[in-house]
């Protein structure tokens, strides 16, 4: 595992979340309950943007929508609530004064 | 009454191989996906290899609501697929038919032809449709291009449909080096996003009607 920048905080300024190619990895980053998340941007599906929409509520669960086909991930624990085999992997993130890092292999 | 047909032709060339342009055509499902601006709803009535009868629910350009259409789609060969779409109790009728031609380097020209039935007497609108379906083409088109660019990145990068890449799966793979992975088609394409209930027609539905758009991400550092 090794340690990337993938942005800074001014980043999110404008939506929360912001998604970025590095080492191969596409990632998502976005704020929830005020916490820095990292997850993978590639649908597991047929390999669509998870971030392209905001996140959004739908039953009671704060999701991402997947723009080619719609299948829906939770922001909280990265499953897919549409169907449930599939899931996204969670990368460990850490903030170093206004810099964003992510851990990749 | 003589039968009369509106008439357009568009095209356009892409650096993306034949069978990935396919895949996107005939990928049904993600036009109320990815074009979620102009459709709401798609029924899939009966699909395989070569055909398809659905139902379609689209917002065209100038129209200021949902025209509902039953679209036959036939793949007449691998270089061409036509599509006869229906509406306002098939007192419409529009064929569109897509021609695919291999270019250098794995490239490939797309160009779509149109034919609107109408009443001669309706041939003074042939200019206007001419605008609608080029405006039309071309806003599909964009919208689709960063799709079918991501589509073939994350194929060279291993993706496997269903599962995804290996190399983000598991946290402490390390990527190997690919060789060239030419893109490989499957048809038709299986489906799992469709509304649960007991018909044999596959329903799906728009998730997301309005949007920031907040795109394919930011560019690399």
């Amino acid at each position: 595992m090794f340690k990337r920048k993938i942005g800074t905080l001014s980043d999110l300024e404008n939506n929360n979340q912001f998604s970025r190619w590095i080492e191969n990895h596409d990632i998502l980053i976005y704020r929830l309950n005020n916490r820095l998340r990292a997850i993978s941007n590639i649908c597991p599906h047929f390999g669509g943007p998870i971030g392209y929409h905001e996140i959004k509520e739908f039953d009671k669960k704060k999701v991402f929508t997947c723009l080619w086909h719609n299948l829906q991930f939770c922001a909280d624990t990265g499953e897919c609530v549409t169907h449930k085999k599939l899931k996204l992997r969670k990368y460990k993130v850490e903030l170093v004064r206004n810099d964003i890092f992510v851990y990749i292999n | 009454m003589q039968e009369f047909y509106l008439k357009s032709a568009s095209s356009a060339t892409t650096k993306f191989p034949k069978k990935l342009l396919l895949w996107n055509y005939w990928d049904h499902e993600h036009i109320v996906g990815t074009h979620f601006a102009h459709y709401k709803k798609v029924n899939i009535i009966y699909e395989d290899s070569k055909v398809c009868f659905s139902e379609r629910w689209a917002k065209l350009p100038y129209l200021p609501f949902y025209l509902k259409t039953t679209d036959f789609a036939v793949l007449t060969n691998d270089s061409q697929m036509d599509v006869h779409h229906y509406a306002f109790l098939n007192l419409l009728y529009c064929k569109q038919t897509f021609k695919f031609e291999d270019l250098e380097n794995d490239g490939c020209k797309v160009t779509r032809y149109d034919y609107l039935q109408v009443p001669r007497f309706f041939s003074f609108l042939q200019k206007y449709f001419d605008k609608i379906m080029k405006k039309w083409f071309i806003k599909v088109w964009e919208e689709d291009m960063p799709m079918r660019e991501r589509r073939l990145k994350v194929w060279k990068l291993g993706f496997v449909d269903f599962k995804g890449i290996d190399f983000i799966n598991k946290h402490n793979l390390k990527r190997k080096k690919l060789p060239t992975r030419k893109y490989n088609l499957t048809l038709p394409i299986p489906k799992i996003t469709h509304e649960k209930n007991n018909r044999r027609e596959k329903v799906f539905l728009r998730k997301v009607s309005k949007s920031k758009n907040l795109g394919y991400g930011l560019p690399d550092l």
